[in-house]
């Protein structure tokens, strides 16, 4: 009998591989080695902007990491975006207030964004109360926050984790009352609606680079060179497969597949 | 002429009042909201006990005794409602996030990554299979963030661009027209099993 199931060879090479590639890259970045700057990401420059104008008109800002669960990796990289928000909010003493459709999710959320103010030396200006679980049903969520926005007089709507059918009402409800939206998802049918109704879209893979971007912490940016490396792979996989493939050669297709 | 069957009253009662917010927030829909909200949190309650928490406990009394484990993990949860033992509710959240991680570690790489990368060995030979190779090596390379987007990896991202925006207007056109479908169907309730004008 294998001790690897049929089928997972190839990932288990492919993620130790990536976790070796990490290790070396944070190794490198706390021995202080000089890493690559990051690219522009537009959507998560704004943040600042989207909550600066909240706090001038003296309004709430909205944050919601979508209806994704716990295991869903768009709500974890929605909670380092969620820890930067707060801890901005806090920094300005603005309002956030962060609705969450999952009981999990929820109790994740509350202590990020406590954290977040603790980190800001704000921790007296936290508000569980600002932290809600809505509702488990995905309408009873939307309905809800479109509640929310319309009287908590909301001018900053950060929509970014996993949406479904919900994301065009936010974002719609969003413009609707003149907030600044920012959104980003990797749920390929609702990226278009956020691009049209928002101020500013993150494109999929974009979120996931957020928490290296926003803090610039060396081991984060480490872990972001080496997913860019992962990427660099799969091109090189993707342009080889495809010659052999066209040469008839399915040896490397057989490789992965094992 | 309308219906005496007063369900369909209350639903069409609900839909309209639902649709008001398009105008403007109103105590209408707010009250309505209120109603949807409340009714949906009850049924998860309810679907929660009869499906997931009472089958499992019922499974305990059978002698599956290795259950009360993650029951007691669950049940730590609630000592943040406690402010001195709160720290312990934290015990289960690293629990789930843990399992979180290792979960979509172990789950998702081969669908997510080695699954497109092998359906992405095409046979260039048609136009269609060169579109499809293009489009993931250059949406895969505006995705790259740590390597300046300059002279061939600059053209490619910018490439990549337009190609992710031409496939996200088709979705976004095959998603608006099954929105538009379920605003009709809405339409058509009240029209016909309402109101009895269309048949």
């Amino acid at each position: 009998m294998s001790v690897i199931k049929s089928g997972m060879v190839a990932p288990l090479v492919f993620e130790l591989a990536l976790c070796l590639a990490i290790a070396v890259l944070i190794a490198r970045a706390r021995k202080g080695q000089k890493l690559p700057t990051i690219r522009k990401v537009a959507g998560l420059d704004a943040l600042d902007e989207a909550i600066g104008r909240a706090t001038e008109m003296g309004a709430t800002v909205h944050y919601s990491p979508g209806i994704g669960d716990i295991a869903n990796p768009q709500t974890l990289a929605s909670f380092a975006i969620m820890g930067y928000v707060a801890k901005t909010c806090a920094k300005y003493d603005t309002r956030l207030i962060q609705t969450n459709r999952n009981n999990v999710v929820y109790s994740v959320a509350e202590e990020v964004i406590k954290q977040a103010y603790a980190d800001a030396g704000k921790s007296d200006a936290f508000n569980a109360d600002d932290v809600r679980f809505l509702s488990e049903d995905q309408f009873g969520y939307a309905s809800a926050c479109v509640g929310i926005m319309h009287r908590e007089k909301v001018r900053a709507n950060i929509l970014i984790g996993a949406f479904w059918a919900e994301s065009l009402i936010f974002a719609e409800v969003g413009a609707q009352i003149g907030s600044i939206q920012i959104a980003g998802t990797a749920n390929t049918h609702q990226i278009p609606f956020f691009i049209a109704a928002c101020d500013y879209a993150l494109l999929g893979e974009e979120i996931y680079a957020a928490s290296a971007y926003l803090t610039r912490e060396p081991v984060l940016v480490g872990c972001l060179i080496a997913q860019d490396w992962g990427k660099m792979v799969g091109v090189a996989l993707v342009i080889v497969g495809a010659v052999m493939a066209t040469m008839k050669n399915n040896s490397l297709k057989d490789l992965l597949l094992k | 002429m309308v219906t005496t069957n007063w369900w369909l009253w209350l639903a069409a009662f609900f839909t309209v009042s639902i649709y008001t917010v398009a105008f403007a927030d109103n105590n209408l829909f707010r009250f309505v909201e209120s109603i949807f909200v409340g009714t949906s949190a009850g049924y998860m309650v309810t679907a929660n006990w009869f499906n997931y928490i009472k089958p499992q406990l019922l499974n305990v009394q059978k002698g599956q005794y290795v259950l009360l484990i993650p029951f007691l993990i669950g049940l730590l949860v609630y000592t943040r409602y406690v402010r001195s033992i709160a720290w312990v509710s934290r015990i289960s959240l690293a629990f789930t996030l843990g399992y979180g991680s290792g979960f979509i570690l172990s789950k998702n790489f081969r669908p997510d990554f080695l699954t497109q990368v092998i359906a992405t060995f095409r046979t260039l030979d048609t136009f269609n299979n060169w579109l499809l190779v293009f489009g993931v090596i250059t949406s895969l390379t505006y995705f790259l963030f740590t390597v300046e987007q300059k002279g061939v990896v600059g053209y490619a991202s910018k490439a990549g661009r337009w190609v992710m925006m031409i496939a996200l207007g088709a979705a976004f056109g095959s998603t608006v027209m099954a929105r538009v479908s379920l605003f009709l169907g809405r339409v058509q309730f009240l029209l016909t099993e309402w109101m009895f004008l269309v048949k």
